[in-house]
């Protein structure tokens, strides 16, 4: 039985068209970069070529240093559309996953997968960069970002505008956070109307961050006025020379209210910019300012002569990332090199630039043999502890094997077969057949027939339960047995009876009289031995049976007993005869007694 | 003898009344459908008018079934009458859930229309289980789906009666008996539906919904051949409808054909 529904659901799933289900797997970071302690977002789309399936959960590599937590199931969809191959329909359905990591570094986030029917799809790679957690700010006290308020230097409306800086001197390379921002009473609305930093930082490397204006009420009233700071943005200045950084005042027009015009000045301000200090330099630093970390690898430790290997080089951090120089990379005459490839992926944030550099070479061994190309050592000037940070990676050995050919063999087995595709699809044909010359009524419940196949096994089910009831009454009530059973078992002693007439007088006169008491004891459940011609009368007036047929029955009954021992020869038949009729008159009469 | 002839002779004038007149008149008020052969041969000659109109005759005659519907729809596709073919599928998508061509050319024509409307998402596990077991089967393979199950409940109940609940004839009861209840509460849905539900596809090419059953009422939407549409009331001539995404208003009942 378990087969069988086995075979049923293996049939409905077959018809909901899953084994030919063609599906595509897509992941996305919401933010390429996080730090420790920081969750990033993937999410991951599973699309199927069919509308009859719901797109499955995609199945989560591991990776070593990363953890994913399905977080939600997103948004599902379902569209048709007319594709160059012909018709398709689809739908999609993509799943969040939230991603921490236990340690820093560079991630790619590769093998995704996910499989409906007999189709599995694996995602494009992701990378994902994991930066060490903020650190506790070792610098000078913060000046310029304090909030302060000058009566003097605002308009009529009581409004200032000033650029906030955190602190007076930066290292060079160092990324420096300034922020426009107006201070104006709560109920004021201000809408800029001209507003250029073009050229107002020279010997910078100017960049605005994305989003970053910024509103917050001022904790101090000012003239009994509650207000407000608006942060228009955050630019972050990278200084390209040592000096003094002076910073002209910067004008801005705007509208206050929609309606009233007005214009105001920052206050100037000078900036230290110091070089990186001499002492304690290494002499392989090339600039690099910040806080990195170093990933090195190859993908292939062991390979054959001939045969191909990636050589990649990450630094992970915070710092001038664009500009980064790169590190020197290993290198063996043994090995045939070819031009390193340069990978950026940096986020501009409110206190500067963070992201990850990738550099990764080919590299082809010629000859066989175990070679180490050695470490990968870099060094940076972390501004912060303002000191040098030099970084080394771990010894990269190879191992080089003799050349063996099996791998072009394999290929060339391989070539030349391919999974059949479907080119195309159009509009269907018409159906045809015995079938559509057929009328078909939908709502049979409106007909008899239905009502009467639906009727039809209540009557049945009442019917037998009656039947199991009275069957089972049988079963385990005796006296309900013997009452129900008495009138056939009667009738089936005076048939005995009856054939014994002209044969035993006696014995016949013996039947009738056990057909009489058996009758009367199984209908009434008394025992048969207490039914005598003496007791038969008052034992029956007390289950209800009327006087005279009380006393009809025990005359019978006397006088059964009387033809049992004193039988005539004479006149035996005719006085047989009309005791049987007598008790098959009196049975009659008891049986149309009620209980 | 000439009663007699008299006789005879109106009896003749009778016979031959009931043998003249009666086939006139059949020939008069019956029209004899063309067969579905006819009507099949018509589209494959590429006759497509004289097919949708073969095949509506035979709707007309009072053979209804899916396939009918399916083919009336292609034919009238294929001469590019977009909202009548999208309402003969769904037409024939009540008698036929399950046939995929007929959602592939449903799909093909909802893809053509100019209106984009919602559509429910599908849901997961047991209930989409459940939801596609439901929707895959028309209501009258409910029906006899619930009757059968009913058959099948009585049959195991009266032998368990009668020759006693073993482990495997009590878990076959609990099956059937779960199966039957979901296939009843599906079928109570499907009946509410069919007795209730009324819904619509709009068949002008394109239609302004007014606020109230009149042209003098202000415009709500413009509306195009194909969308689906639900049925609220009739008003002299007008129709008041509902979209998927709750937007109300009357059109003209000659505009919308009824599924």
């Amino acid at each position: 039985m378990r087969s069988i529904f086995v075979h049923i659901l293996v049939i409905v799933l077959c018809s909901a068209g899953l084994a030919s289900a063609q599906v595509e797997v897509a992941a996305e970071l919401q933010n390429n970069i996080i730090r420790m302690g920081e969750i990033a977002n993937l999410e991951v789309t599973v699309t199927v070529k069919s509308t009859d399936i719901n797109p499955p959960q995609p199945e989560m590599p591991t990776i070593p240093g990363l953890s994913f937590g399905f977080y939600k199931a997103g948004a599902f969809y379902q569209k048709s559309y007319l594709g160059p191959g012909g018709f398709v329909s689809q739908a999609s359905r993509s799943y969040i996953y939230q991603i921490s990591a236990t340690k820093p570094g560079s991630y790619d986030i590769k093998g995704i997968k996910a499989t409906a029917g007999n189709q599995t799809a694996t995602a494009p790679p992701v990378s994902l960069t994991v930066l060490e957690a903020p650190q506790q700010q070792n610098a000078e006290p913060s000046h310029g970002d304090e909030i302060r308020i000058d009566p003097s230097r605002m308009d009529q409306y009581g409004i200032q505008f000033d650029l906030r800086y955190e602190q007076n001197t930066y290292y060079i390379g160092q990324p420096i956070p300034i922020k426009p921002t107006f201070v104006y009473p709560n109920r004021r609305a201000i809408q800029i109307e001209e507003y250029n930093l073009d050229n107002k930082f020279p010997g910078c490397l100017v960049k605005s961050v994305p989003d970053s204006r910024e509103r917050a009420r001022l904790a101090q009233p000012v003239n009994g006025n509650a207000y407000v700071a608006d942060t228009i943005e955050t630019i972050i200045l990278y200084p390209l020379a040592p000096g003094q950084l002076k910073i002209e005042p910067i004008p801005i027009s705007y509208f206050v209210g929609g309606r009233y015009r007005s214009m105001a000045r920052s206050a100037p301000f000078v900036l230290n910019v110091l070089d990186v200090p001499t002492e304690g330099r290494p002499e392989d630093f090339s600039g690099a300012v910040g806080t990195f970390q170093l990933e090195a690898g190859v993908d292939l430790a062991t390979l054959e002569v001939g045969q191909a290997l990636t050589l990649s080089v990450t630094l992970v951090g915070e710092g001038n990332i664009d500009q980064l120089p790169p590190p020197k990379l290993p290198s063996d005459p043994a090995f045939e090199r070819y031009e390193p490839s340069t990978d950026i992926k940096s986020d501009l944030t409110r206190n500067g630039t963070v992201g990850r550099v990738r550099y990764e070479v080919l590299m082809v061994p010629r000859e066989e043999g175990e070679f180490d190309l050695g470490k990968v050592s870099y060094v940076f000037f972390d501004p912060h502890k303002e000191k040098f940070v030099r970084l080394e990676s771990k010894p990269i050995r190879i191992t080089v094997t003799p050349a063996t050919g099996h791998r072009g063999e394999r290929i060339a087995l391989s070539g030349g077969r391919r999974e059949i595709e479907l080119s195309g699809e159009d509009f269907r044909h018409i159906a045809t057949g015995p079938k559509t010359g057929q009328a078909i009524k939908l709502n049979l419940y409106a007909g008899p027939i239905f009502i009467l196949v639906l009727i039809f096994p209540a009557v049945l089910l009442v019917g037998a339960w009656v039947w199991h009831r009275r069957a089972l009454r049988l079963a385990e009530d005796e006296g309900f047995a013997r009452t129900v059973r008495a009138p056939k078992a009667a009738q089936r002693l005076l048939k005995d009876a009856r054939s014994l007439l002209e044969k035993d007088v006696a014995e016949a006169g013996a039947l009738l009289e056990k057909t009489l008491t058996d009758y009367i004891a199984d209908r009434w459940t008394v025992p048969a031995r207490g039914i005598t011609s003496s007791e038969v009368e008052k034992s029956l007036s007390d289950v209800g049976v009327s006087p005279e047929i009380a006393s009809d029955i025990r005359q019978l009954l006397e006088d059964l007993a009387r033809s049992r021992y004193a039988a005539s020869p004479d006149n035996d038949g005719m006085a047989a005869r009309q005791l049987y009729q007598r008790t098959e008159d009196i049975l009659g009469a008891l049986m149309k007694v009620k209980s | 003898m000439t009663r007699q002839r008299l006789g005879i002779g109106i009896t003749a004038f009778f016979l031959l009344w009931v043998g003249g007149t009666l086939p006139l008149g059949a020939q008069q008020t019956v029209t004899v459908p063309p067969s579905v052969e006819e009507a099949h041969g018509y589209y494959e000659d590429g006759r497509l008018n004289e097919a949708a109109q073969a095949y509506q005759s035979i709707l007309d005659s009072g053979v209804t079934n899916g396939w009918l519907h399916y083919d009336l729809g292609n034919a009238l596709f294929r001469q590019g009458k977009l909202g009548e073919a999208i309402l003969e599928y769904e037409r024939a998508l009540r008698y036929l859930p399950r046939f995929g061509d007929l959602r592939h050319n449903l799909e093909y024509a909802r893809n053509l229309t100019v209106d984009e409307v919602l559509r429910p998402a599908k849901s997961e596990g047991v209930v989409g289980f459940v939801y596609d077991l439901h929707s895959k089967l028309n209501l009258r393979e409910s029906l006899w789906t619930v009757a059968l199950l009913w058959w099948i409940f009585v049959i195991l109940l009266i032998l368990g009666w009668f020759t006693g609940w073993s482990d495997r004839l009590t878990w076959l009861r609990r099956a059937v008996m779960a199966l039957l209840l979901i296939g009843m509460v599906s079928t109570t849905i499907k009946i509410i539906q069919f007795e209730t539900v009324q819904e619509g596809v709009i068949i002008a090419p394109e239609i302004e919904a007014k606020t109230g059953p009149g042209a003098d009422y202000s415009p709500t939407a413009v509306l195009h051949e194909g969308t689906k549409v639900r049925i609220g009331e009739f008003r002299s001539g007008w129709v008041r409808i509902r979209l998927p995404n709750n937007i109300t208003g009357w059109i003209s009942r000659d505009n919308l054909g009824l599924i």
